[in-house]
């Protein structure tokens, strides 16, 4: 494998690749040495920031397409306007830990995110075994009317209500389990509205 | 036995160490966490901690005082929004100052898991392998090193840092079946207090220009079992039905059927509403850090379980809630 090719995942980690990324994506899906080479950047990155877990496998792609195997593939429901959905699903069903990665790097520059939210969580289905992007987000509606307004769309009545139920669950866990007191509330304090 | 094959490893990797450590006694991890829940709820303390989600960090603020009326708390964002969560016996105060907006949520403080649970809970054990795997210092504490590792793929793990002397949390994380942490709390600083001063305890905005919303004001339980439509017919091993309410709540008037599960350690919370029109999103999986939630609609109804397991978990028992009718 070229070096160029190793440049260009280094950019692709580091969010620094300009231009039309597809190629180098496929490329990096169809390879098993760009995999390896991916992981290892990731891995280097992890360890750099200290985000080692206590011990890793080296085989932590191999055991995420196995996951994903048994995983019930949800792909997303609606298409929205600022890309194009296919490449990304495609991904999902291939993708080893790293994708994610990739597909939160490309979110960044979404400003629709709302909508967007049921897609990012399909894609990103191997999210139970790698570090997950922030892939839900309080839109400003998040603090909620408890009456309805007639000038409520429907979208924003339906974040509503789900950041009712992550408060409503919140207020619960804090006592119930045995890790109770205040410390589910930290997850409220610290989500990102969208201005 | 157990204990003595953990000093004979201590020994072998501390060195120099060894014998000081073996003058103490080594906790039972289980013990410690039972001691540590009490510790969080019966002390006073006043403290800053780090709380880490995908890349973000933020910093927050805890003052905790204990009281015969149940704990009451203040939470203070010191970075980003200067967001508050204020918590006593009656009510949670959410101050959003960016919104000009509190929240107002009824206080669940002191109400034990209720008369769902048999009780104690079916052995946590069963489900999960608790271990002292070692000894830490976090913000200038000694602290042991408790690993909560799941055994099936159903829940997530924690790894905690306990302080050894006041045996509050001093550090959390919450790891994937792969070991990858999901977020992470570490106090940078813990102070206990013989007493906490009240005004601590008040929030530095009046919110006098704020809107005020209310949640669940009018919180009914419904005692009657015919008023309960829904039930939740597979959960992982060892998750309990801890309460099952009908309670008004959010954007809608009609009150939303709540199940709460829990295993000791992991809760699930299934909603069940009934909507008056199609929404538009949040079906699907969506997750924030270690919270998955999943949701469905089916014959005019919204089901959506929110819980700190593995997304397969709030999927699987979204898709096997039955009607009773």
């Amino acid at each position: 494998m070229s070096e160029f090719n190793n440049e260009k995942i280094s950019a692709l980690i580091d969010d620094e690749l300009e231009g039309d990324n597809t190629k180098t994506l496929d490329a990096l899906i169809n390879t098993p040495e760009m995999k390896d080479t991916w992981s290892r950047y990731h891995l280097i990155g992890d360890c750099l920031r200290g985000n080692l877990p206590a011990s890793i496998s080296s085989q932590v792609s191999a055991r995420v397409s196995e996951s994903l195997r048994d995983e019930p593939t949800i792909l997303a429901p609606t298409k929205t306007k600022t890309f194009n959905l296919k490449p990304i699903a495609g991904f999902a069903i291939a993708a080893s830990v790293a994708m994610v990665a990739v597909f939160s790097v490309q979110r960044s520059n979404e400003t629709n995110s709302v909508s967007n939210a049921p897609a990012i969580a399909a894609v990103s289905s191997v999210n139970s075994v790698v570090p997950q992007p922030q892939s839900f987000s309080f839109p400003n509606a998040q603090v909620l009317p408890a009456s309805v307004r007639q000038s409520d769309t429907p979208e924003t009545l339906a974040n509503q209500r789900l950041n009712n139920y992550l408060m409503n669950h919140n207020e619960f866990r804090s006592n119930g389990g045995s890790m109770n007191g205040i410390l589910p509330y930290v997850r409220l304090v610290t989500i990102e509205s969208q201005e | 036995m157990k204990h003595q094959l953990f000093f004979i490893f201590l020994s072998l990797i501390s060195g120099p160490f060894s014998s000081a450590y073996a003058e103490d006694s080594v906790p039972d991890p289980q013990v410690l966490i039972d001691e540590m829940s009490k510790a969080s709820r019966d002390l006073n303390y006043d403290g800053v901690f780090l709380y880490r989600l995908d890349k973000q960090i933020d910093t927050m603020r805890i003052i905790h005082k204990a009281g015969p009326d149940g704990p009451r708390e203040r939470l203070v964002s010191l970075t980003g929004h200067a967001r508050e969560v204020i918590r006593d016996k009656d009510q949670v105060r959410c101050f959003f100052p960016e919104s000009k907006a509190v929240v107002v949520e009824k206080s669940r403080v002191g109400k034990l898991i209720s008369t769902y649970l048999p009780s104690p809970i079916k052995s946590i054990s069963e489900f999960y392998v608790f271990e002292l795997v070692g000894e830490d210092r976090v913000a200038g504490l000694d602290a042991w090193i408790i690993n909560i590792r799941p055994v099936d793929k159903y829940r997530y793990g924690y790894q905690l840092w306990i302080d050894k002397k006041s045996k509050l949390l001093l550090k959390s994380e919450l790891k994937n079946q792969l070991g990858v942490t999901l977020e992470q709390i570490m106090f940078a600083q813990l102070n206990v207090l013989d007493d906490i001063d009240d005004d601590l305890l008040k929030p530095s905005v009046t919110g006098e220009d704020f809107v005020w919303y209310q949640n669940g004001k009018d919180l009914i339980e419904e005692k009657r079992e015919s008023n309960k439509q829904w039930t939740v017919t597979w959960a992982p091993g060892g998750f309990t039905m801890s309460e099952h309410l009908k309670e008004p709540l959010s954007s809608s008037r009609m009150p939303v059927e709540h199940l709460v599960y829990t295993d000791g350690l992991a809760m699930v919370s299934v909603y069940v509403e009934k909507l008056n029109e199609l929404p538009k999103t949040t079906a699907g999986p969506l997750s924030f850090g270690g919270v998955n939630t999943y949701a469905v609609y089916i014959n005019g109804y919204q089901i959506t379980a929110v819980g700190e397991v593995p997304k397969t978990t709030v999927k699987l028992m979204v898709d096997s809630v039955k009607s009773n009718h």
